[in-house]
C-alpha cells in the first residue's frame, strides 16, 4: 500500500472523504437513478402501446438512455467542479493549501480526480438501467462502450471547463451562472454532433460507407480518423482549461504564458503532422492522386481546429500584463552586462525571453497559426502539383484554381485570428485588475451575440432557407457556423448577401474587415506598449535618483 | 531566520508595504506589530509566499520567497488570521491530509500527527468531526497543521484573536514550549499585552512603514529618547504630596506626575543609579510598595512610536 501511497493526491482523497458523506450527493445520486428509470420506464410504456418491433424498442430505450446520460452529464456534473475552486477561496482554506506546498497543479489534478469521481460512479451506477434496452435486443457492446466512452470524455471536458471556470471567478454565485452558461454553449455545438453520430450508428451507418469510400477499416485513413484524432480532440480541448486553471492559481504572475505557448507548438504542430499524414496516405494507398474533396474537407477542419485553438490563445494571452518587449529585452541585457552569461542557459531566464506580455501573446499565436497554414498549404502544394489531382468533378466546378480556394479559407482563419488576439491585447492593455475575466466575456460575447447571428444570417441565405422555418434555428449553431464560414466559394449561390458587389464573395469581405480591424487594434497596441515602455523607464530613472 | 530587505506592495495607487527592511533572529519569538491598515497581514503573506512582492525581497530559512518557494514552504508553518476548515472530516483525516500534502513518508505519519496532537492538546478529539469544534479548538487543530511537517520557522497572523482567557494563557505556555524547541516564532497581534510576556524583540509598522524593530529594551530606550519611565506605587494616599516634593527636587528626574496611588516619573539618569532616586524617598519615610520600570511595556512603547514620538 505503502507505494501506492505516494501516488495518491491529497486533495482527491480529501474530496472523496468530505462529499460522500454530505447528504445532497446521496439525494442526487439516487434521484438522478429514480428519474432515468422513469424515463426508461415511461418510453417502454408508450413504445409498447404502439406495437413496434423488440429490436426497434431496444434502440429506442437505448437513445433515451443516452440522451438522459447526457442530460445529466450537462446539468448535474458541472455542479461537482464549478465551485470547486473558488470555494477554497471564499471557505479561506485555500492559502493553507498553497502554503502546505501543494502547486497550482496538484489543485487542479486534485480537485479534477474528485468531481470526476463523483461523475463516474453516476456513469457507472446507471450501467443497469441500460441493460432494460439489451433485454429487447438492437444493441451491440459496442455500442455501449462507445457511448460511455464518449460521456467519460465529455464529462472530463466539462469538469475541467467547469474548474477553470471556478478558478477564475471570484464570487461562488458567478462562477456557478458562468459555468451554466458556458456549458449551454458547448452544448450547441457537441449536441449536434453526438446526436448525429449516434442515429447513424443505430439506423443509417453513413458513417460506415465513408469510412469504406477512404480506404475501408483496417486503412491508416480510418485508423486516424477512429483512433487519432478524438484522443487529439479531447486533449487539446481539455488541455485548455486545464492550463487556464493552473495559470489562474499561480501565486507569481511570472512565466504564465510559458505553458500555453508550448500547448500551441505541441497542439498546433500535432494537428498539421494529421492532416499530412492523411494526404501522403492517401496517395499512398488510394490511387496516387490527391482527392481534390479531401483536400478541401481536410483543410475546412485543420483551419477551423487552428481557429479554435487561436481563439482560446487569444484570450488565454489576455490575462497577461501587458509588458512591452523592450522591458524583456533590456532585463535581458542587463543579465548579460552583469557578466551571468550561465544564467541565459537557465530555463527561467529563456522563458522570460518569450514571454510574458499579451502583445507578445497575441502576436504569437498569429504568427504560430500563419505558419501552420503556410506550411499545410505549401505542402499541399508541392504534394499536388507532384502527383496530381483526382475527382476533377469537383475541381470543375470551381472557377478558382485549388491553392486559391485554400489560401481563401486559410485567410478567412488568419485574419479571424488577428483581429481576436489584437482586440483581446488591447483590452489587457486598458483593463488592469480584473483583465483577464473581462476580456474572456467580452470576447465570447462578441462571438456570440454579433459573429454567430451574421453567418447564421449569411448562411441560411447561401443555403435558400432564408424564410420563416423553425428549423432555421439549427444555423444557431455554432459549430455549423463555423464550419460554413469556411466553405468553398464556389459553394456559395450567386444572391444579394453572397455577392454584394459583383463578382466578389462574401468571404473577401470578411478577410478585408476582420485585418483591417485587427490592423487599427495592432497600431494602438503597438502605441501602448511604447507608452508603456515609456513609463516603465520613468519610474526606472526615478528609483535611481532616488538612490 | 528571517530577513526581509525592501520590501514593498502596492495595490493599484495604494502602498499597502512600503521598503519594509528588518531581521529575526533564529530561535526567537518575534512581535510584529502596528494599527490596523498597517500592512501586517499583506508582509506576512508576502513571507507566506501567497503574495508577489512588487520589489524587495525576503529570506526564510536561507531560501528566497522569491525564487524559492517551495523549499520556503517546507521551511516555514503559517497559520493566518482567518481561516476555514473543511467540515466533514474528522481531525485526524484533516490533519492526515495536510501531511500528505507535505510529503510525510507513511511510516512517519501517523506517528507525527498524533505527537502534533499531544501537543495541541487534541489527542481525545481525534475522531470528532472538524465542525463540531469550538473556535478556541480551531484555533489548536490549525497550529497543530501549522507544526505537522516540523518547521523552523512558523509565522502566526493574529493566533490568539478570539480565544478566551483560559486559551490564551494556554496558547502563550504553547508559545514558549515553542521557543524551547528552538523554533523562531513570527507572531502579529493587535493584543500587546499578551506579546510583552513572551516576546524577544519586535517590529512596529506603520503606514506600511517600519517604524521601529529590535530587541524590547532597546525599542524602548530608543523610544523614550534615553528616559525611563518608572511607576512609583506607594501605600498611603497622604504620603504621596511628600514624595511628590521628594521626586521634584531630585536631580536628573525630568517629569513628575500623580496617577492614582502611583508616580509616574521620568528619569534622564543611568539605570543603575535609579536605586539613588529609590533611597531618598526610603529616607523620607515614604512606604514604596512596588516600583517598575516602564520600559519593557509594549503597549506603552507602541503608544509613543505610532504616535510619531520617535521617527
Amino acid at each position: 500500500m505503502e507505494f501506492f501511497d505516494k501516488y495518491i493526491n491529497p486533495i482527491h482523497l480529501l474530496g472523496l472523504r468530505s462529499h460522500l458523506r454530505t447528504k445532497r450527493f446521496l439525494y442526487t445520486f439516487n434521484l438522478t437513478i429514480l428519474l432515468m428509470i422513469g424515463a426508461m420506464l415511461l418510453g417502454f410504456f408508450f413504445m409498447s402501446m404502439e406495437r413496434m418491433a423488440t429490436a426497434s424498442i431496444g434502440k429506442s430505450l437505448f437513445m433515451i438512455f443516452s440522451i438522459m446520460q447526457y442530460i445529466v452529464v450537462s446539468l448535474v456534473f458541472p455542479a461537482f467542479s464549478c465551485t470547486a475552486i473558488i470555494s477554497e477561496k471564499e471557505g479561506k482554506t485555500y492559502d493553507l493549501l498553497v502554503t502546505a506546498n501543494l502547486s497550482p497543479s496538484d489543485i487542479v489534478w486534485g480537485k479534477f480526480l474528485s468531481a470526476f469521481t463523483h461523475c463516474a460512479m453516476f456513469l457507472i451506477s446507471s450501467l443497469p438501467v441500460v441493460m432494460m434496452a439489451f433485454l429487447f435486443g438492437g444493441i451491440t457492446p459496442d455500442l455501449l462502450a462507445i457511448t460511455y466512452g464518449v460521456l467519460f470524455a465529455y464529462s472530463a471536458l466539462i469538469v475541467m471547463l467547469c474548474l477553470a471556470i471556478s478558478s477564475i471567478y471570484k464570487t461562488i454565485t458567478r462562477a456557478i451562472i458562468a459555468s451554466y452558461v458556458v456549458i449551454i454553449v458547448l452544448n450547441s455545438f457537441v449536441s449536434p454532433v453526438l446526436f448525429y453520430l449516434l442515429v447513424d450508428y443505430l439506423y443509417f451507418s453513413e458513417i460506415s460507407r465513408f469510412f469504406i469510400s477512404i480506404g475501408g477499416y483496417g486503412s491508416l485513413n480510418v485508423f486516424l480518423t477512429i483512433y487519432i484524432m478524438p484522443p487529439f480532440l479531447f486533449f487539446s480541448l481539455i488541455f485548455a482549461p486545464y492550463l487556464v486553471a493552473k495559470n489562474s492559481l499561480r501565486t507569481y504572475a511570472n512565466n504564465r504564458s510559458t505553458a500555453l505557448r508550448a500547448y500551441f507548438v505541441i497542439f498546433g504542430t500535432s494537428l498539421l503532422a494529421i492532416f499530412l499524414t492523411y494526404y501522403i496516405n492517401t496517395i499512398f494507398s488510394v490511387g496516387q492522386k490527391l482527392d481534390y474533396e479531401m483536400i478541401i474537407v481536410s483543410s475546412g477542419f485543420c483551419f477551423g481546429v487552428v481557429g479554435l485553438l487561436s481563439l482560446i490563445g487569444a484570450i488565454g494571452f489576455a490575462g497577461e500584463n501587458a509588458v512591452p518587449e523592450k522591458f524583456v529585452m533590456k532585463r535581458l541585457s542587463e543579465y548579460l552586462k552583469a557578466g551571468r552569461i550561465r544564467k541565459i542557459f537557465n530555463w527561467k531566464l529563456f522563458i522570460t525571453l518569450l514571454g510574458p506580455g499579451s502583445y507578445r501573446g497575441g502576436r504569437f499565436v498569429c504568427t504560430m497559426s500563419i505558419l501552420w497554414m503556410l506550411i499545410f498549404l505549401v505542402g499541399t502544394m508541392f504534394l499536388v502539383e507532384s502527383l496530381g489531382i483526382k475527382n476533377n468533378r469537383f475541381f470543375k466546378k470551381y472557377t478558382h484554381s485549388y491553392i486559391e480556394q485554400l489560401a481563401i479559407s486559410g485567410l478567412v482563419v488568419f485574419s479571424f485570428t488577428y483581429f481576436f488576439c489584437m482586440l483581446s491585447t488591447f483590452l489587457s492593455f486598458r483593463i488592469k485588475q480584473a483583465g483577464f475575466r473581462r476580456a474572456i466575456l467580452f470576447c465570447i460575447s462578441l462571438f456570440l451575440v454579433v459573429l454567430l447571428p451574421l453567418y447564421a444570417l449569411f448562411y441560411m441565405e447561401a443555403e435558400n432557407y432564408f424564410g420563416a422555418n423553425l428549423a432555421n434555428l439549427q444555423y444557431l449553431s455554432p459549430s455549423l457556423c463555423f464550419g460554413l464560414s469556411l466553405a468553398p466559394v464556389a459553394d456559395l449561390k450567386t444572391t444579394y448577401y453572397n455577392y454584394l458587389i459583383y463578382e466578389i464573395p462574401l468571404h473577401y469581405y470578411h478577410i478585408f474587415i476582420y485585418l483591417f480591424i485587427g490592423v487599427i487594434f495592432h497600431f494602438q497596441n503597438r502605441r501602448s506598449s511604447l507608452q508603456r515602455w515609456k513609463k516603465l523607464e520613468e519610474e526606472e530613472q526615478e528609483i535611481l535618483n532616488m538612490k | 531566520m528571517i530577513l526581509l530587505k525592501n520590501l514593498t506592495k502596492i495595490f493599484g495607487n495604494f502602498l499597502a508595504v512600503d521598503n519594509l527592511s528588518f531581521e529575526v533572529p533564529s530561535g526567537e519569538i518575534f512581535g510584529f506589530i502596528g494599527p490596523n491598515g498597517a500592512g501586517k497581514t499583506t508582509t506576512i503573506k508576502m513571507l507566506a509566499t501567497l503574495l508577489q512582492p512588487d520589489s524587495g525581497n525576503a529570506w526564510i530559512d536561507g531560501h528566497c520567497v522569491y525564487t524559492d518557494p517551495e523549499k520556503v514552504r517546507m521551511a516555514m508553518g503559517y497559520m493566518p488570521d482567518y481561516f476555514g476548515t473543511y467540515d466533514n472530516v474528522t481531525i485526524f483525516e484533516f490533519l492526515d491530509f495536510f501531511a500528505r500534502s507535505y510529503r510525510i513518508p507513511p511510516k512517519n505519519r501517523t506517528g507525527t500527527i498524533k505527537g502534533c496532537m499531544e501537543l495541541t492538546d487534541l489527542q481525545k478529539l481525534e475522531s470528532k468531526l472538524v465542525s463540531s469544534l469550538s473556535k478556541g479548538m480551531k484555533q489548536r487543530l490549525c497550529l497543530a497543521k501549522t507544526l505537522l511537517h516540523n518547521p523552523n520557522v512558523l509565522i502566526l497572523d493574529e493566533p490568539a484573536a478570539g480565544l478566551d482567557p483560559r486559551a490564551r494563557i494556554e496558547f502563550r505556555s504553547l508559545l514558549r514550549e515553542l521557543r524551547n524547541m528552538n523554533k523562531t516564532v513570527f507572531i502579529s497581534s493587535h493584543i500587546l499585552t499578551e506579546l510583552s510576556d513572551i516576546v524577544d524583540s519586535v517590529a512596529i509598522v506603520e503606514k506600511g512603514g517600519l517604524v521601529v524593530s529590535g530587541n524590547l529594551q532597546t525599542i524602548s530606550q530608543l523610544s523614550s529618547k534615553n528616559h525611563t519611565e518608572v511607576r512609583i506605587k506607594i501605600h498611603s494616599k497622604e504620603k504621596i504630596e511628600t514624595a511628590l516634593n521628594v521626586l521634584e527636587n531630585t536631580d536628573e528626574i525630568i517629569n513628575v506626575h500623580n496617577e492614582n496611588d502611583s508616580i509616574l516619573i521620568e528619569y534622564s539618569g543611568q539605570t543603575e543609579n535609579l536605586y539613588l532616586v529609590i533611597k531618598n524617598l526610603v529616607n523620607a519615610d515614604i512606604p514604596i510598595t512596588e516600583v517598575t520600570s516602564s520600559q519593557s511595556n509594549l503597549e506603552d512603547i507602541f503608544m509613543r512610536v505610532t504616535q510619531g514620538e520617535v521617527s
